[in-house]
């Protein structure tokens, strides 16, 4: 068995050995013509924005935290599924111990019921109408577009005209709507 | 400095086998060289030999390297005939020497490092890369005796190995200060950890059924006259099992449709974007390397290793179990796992890359129920159905 | 620099080693995906399944400078893009090699005389290897243009000392 581990070793030092081996290789013949620009990032062209470590998105951070739990869970079913025929099939466990693997896994599957159930799954995290709620104290400044207190826009010449590109001339005068952006008062 | 680390780690990992090496079973290499020595050599020693030259020579050079080549021509070929064009064809004979013109090219090309870089990381993490790549391979049996290392921990082990990659690629992508690899190393860190999970649950499944975590010992248990032995047909879980494993390995080795971290039409090069020459060709390298692992364990474990109807057991039944058959098992080995590759290839260039919230949709929502269910329901079939056809084993 | 690069005399070997290094640089010289006008629509026909660049092993085209050989400049230069061509030129590892492929790369083409905002010749940003005349130039000229670039790769001089004369044993013919 140890001649099975240290085999691996081997095998990774080789690995990497190989790579600083194919660099030195290299370097006898390749071309270094290095630049200040070459060494800037590749950014499309463009001179590169702010520093390329940025800050990351939250979501990456719940990815991992899930997995940690299914990792774990992994780990710990490779055993039980490797000994679980065997020992049945001499009489060493019974069949509790495929009842312990099923309640096993539905713990686990409660967890990534919780998970599904919480939306933390869902990589895009929509705001759905029921979940999303404005705060009932209102923002000073704030006005909801449309405006309900403002007068409906008035619009003229059927609806399937307003549609099309060919707006309607925007009505000058009275009872005309506030245009957009443009707060009148 | 970059490199100082390198020959210490080097001299730590070679000398560990004199260190460590205790009981007599060797490979097929120790075998080899114990034969053809005139002295005797002393068995620490015949170990670092053995391993140096399974390693470096039988594997490295006998077999990544011409098949990463052939994989890569092939690649480009078969994307070449789906989409009615014609594929490499002036290289050599159809192209063949296409991969070598390739790698000639991208040795003795500038190799940049960005000014703002980790030079450490940077210059390590196709290393780390390359050397995963490796070890996974050591661990593959490709015939009854024709294996490196026979690990007791077998599929375990590789699937570890293989998160070791995804590390490469997370120092790639950040150690090389640029935008693009960061978002690529990320995505790789998402999408391979969540597929992590369904392919190792539908790993479960052979392990399961063989008993066992030697990939060797469960293709041994499939050899048979017929094709009845092969785990797919075996009962209603593993069929699907299969599906899901492959599905959760295509994610695995960053394979279309979930090749995120490279998606060139919205990432640039995803992690690699700053590697240039050798270096990125080291990251190709792994790619082909680790798509033929899980293709090898999937021909291991599911569709019979180097077990096919009529033609291993007649070789086994006219030669007895010589070198000739273990020949033979080579290839049937080396087929089954390559048309496995070819399907990957055949996927890549047909269906579109979907989005990375559909690939986290996909991997906890579908397939990681569906994979316990099939864990539960090939246990449940192991213990209670199997018993009642008076199988036992 | 390479350790050895340009500094070898010439005789059997180093001829023969660059002959092997020209070989694979002209066998798989990876473009760079890029376009700028009208022109990018006859580079991305080569590509595609009538005219196929990827026989010459040229199909690879790599989304990131680093990684490429050739860049098409295929299309109008203006002064505000020849900033980001030079850029992403520099940005390309060497051994580069540029084609400016179409009337306006090559000169300013029909903006010559009144485009006050195009670069006259992509080459008075970058060095040009092979000049595709056309507007647009046909898929077919492309391929002739890459021929020509192979040509050019064949007779550079890697380990052997520049301005020699060159291994006449590979020049090829002219056809
Ligand atoms: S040369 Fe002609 S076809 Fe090409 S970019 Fe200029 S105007 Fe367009």
């Amino acid at each position: 068995m140890y001649f099975d581990y240290a085999n691996v070793l081997v095998f990774l030092a080789v690995g990497i050995g190989f790579v600083f081996f194919n660099m030195a290789l290299g370097a006898l013949v390749r071309p270094s013509l290095p630049t200040p620009e070459q060494k800037t990032p590749y950014e499309c062209g463009e001179d590169p924005i702010g520093d390329a470590w940025v800050n990351f998105d939250i979501r990456y951070y719940t990815v991992a935290l899930v997995y940690i739990v299914f990792g774990v869970e992994i780990a710990f079913l490779f055993p039980w599924a490797v000994v679980l025929k065997s020992a049945f099939a001499d009489g060493r466990i019974g069949g509790m111990a495929f009842v312990e693997g099923v309640l096993f896994v539905g713990v686990l599957f409660l967890g990534l019921a919780y998970v599904w159930a919480k939306g933390d799954l869902d990589w895009v995290k929509s705001y759905s109408a029921k979940a999303y709620r404005p705060s009932p104290t209102p923002t000073p400044g704030f006005r909801a577009f449309p405006d309900p207190a403002a007068a409906p826009p008035v619009v003229t010449g059927p609806p399937a005209a307003v549609e099309s590109s060919t707006r309607p001339a925007a009505p000058v005068g009275a009872g005309a709507a506030p245009s957009h952006g443009t707060p009148r008062s | 400095m970059g490199l100082l680390p390198a020959p210490l780690l080097a001299a730590t990992l070679l000398g560990a086998p004199l260190l460590v090496a205790g009981g007599q079973q060797g490979n097929f290499v120790t075998d080899l060289v114990a034969k053809l020595s005139p002295v005797e050599i002393p068995w620490p020693l015949l170990v670092l030999i053995g391993a140096l030259l399974g390693s470096g020579f039988f594997l490295l050079l006998v077999f990544i390297t011409p098949y990463a080549m052939l994989a890569i021509w092939a690649e480009r070929k078969v994307g070449g005939h789906i989409q009615c064009r014609i594929g490499p064809k002036r290289v050599g004979p159809f192209g063949l020497l296409q991969s070598i013109a390739d790698a000639i090219k991208l040795l003795v090309k500038e190799d940049t490092i960005p000014a703002g870089a980790d030079k450490l990381l940077f210059v390590f993490a196709p290393a780390l890369v390359l050397a995963s790549a490796i070890a996974m391979f050591a661990a593959v049996p490709f015939a009854p005796d024709v294996w490196f290392t026979d690990l007791n921990l077998g599929v375990f082990f590789i699937v570890a190995i293989s998160s070791l990659t995804t590390i490469g690629v997370i120092m790639a992508g950040w150690s090389s200060a640029n935008k693009w690899s960061l978002y690529g190393a990320m995505r790789m860190a998402a999408s391979v950890i969540s597929y992590e999970v369904p392919l190792g649950i539908s790993l479960l499944v052979p392990v399961l059924v063989s008993g066992t975590f030697s990939l060797r010992e469960a293709a041994l248990a499939q050899e048979g006259w017929g094709g009845a032995a092969w785990y797919l047909f075996r009962d209603p879980f593993v069929l699907p099992a299969f599906l899901l494993f492959y599905t959760a390995s295509l994610a695995e080795t960053k394979r279309a449709p979930f090749d995120l971290p490279e998606a060139e039409s919205e990432l640039v090069a995803g992690f690699h974007t700053e590697y240039s020459g050798m270096r990125f060709s080291f990251f190709f390298l792994e790619e082909y390397a680790a798509m033929f692992v899980v293709s090898a364990i999937g021909a291991l474990y599911f569709l019979g290793g180097w077990a096919f109807p009529g033609l291993t057991p007649l070789v086994e039944h006219l030669f007895g179990r010589g070198w000739i058959f273990n020949a033979v098992a080579i290839g049937v080995f080396s087929a089954k796992a390559l048309f496995l590759v070819f399907v990957m290839m055949w996927l890549r260039w047909t269906l579109p890359r979907i989005r990375i919230d559909q690939v986290m949709t996909l991997g906890y929502k579908y397939l990681t129920p569906l994979s316990l269910a099939c864990l539960l329901g090939a246990a449940a079939w192991e213990l209670y159905v199997v018993p009642l056809f008076g199988g036992g084993g | 620099m390479g350790l050895l690069e340009h500094r070898l005399d010439e005789n059997v070997l180093t001829t023969r080693i660059d002959w092997l290094i020209n070989w694979a640089r002209l066998s798989s010289i990876w473009p760079m995906t890029f376009g700028l006008a009208c022109c990018a629509i006859e580079m991305m026909a080569v590509g595609a399944a009538h005219h196929d660049m990827d026989r010459f092993g040229a199909g690879a085209f790599r989304a990131t400078p680093r990684q490429a050989d050739l860049m098409i400049v295929a299309g109008t230069v203006n002064f505000k893009m020849a900033e980001r061509v030079k850029r992403l030129y520099e940005q390309m590892p060497s051994p580069k090699y540029v084609i400016a492929m179409g009337a306006c790369a090559t000169g300013g083409g029909p903006y010559y005389k009144y485009g006050y905002n195009v670069v006259k010749g992509v080459d008075r940003v970058v060095p040009v290897d092979v000049y595709v005349a056309g507007c647009p130039p046909r898929p077919e000229a492309l391929l002739e243009g890459l021929m020509k670039l192979q040509d050019k790769i064949r007779r550079s001089a890697v380990l052997r000392k520049p301005g020699l004369p060159e291994g006449a044993l590979f020049v090829p013919a002219p056809s």
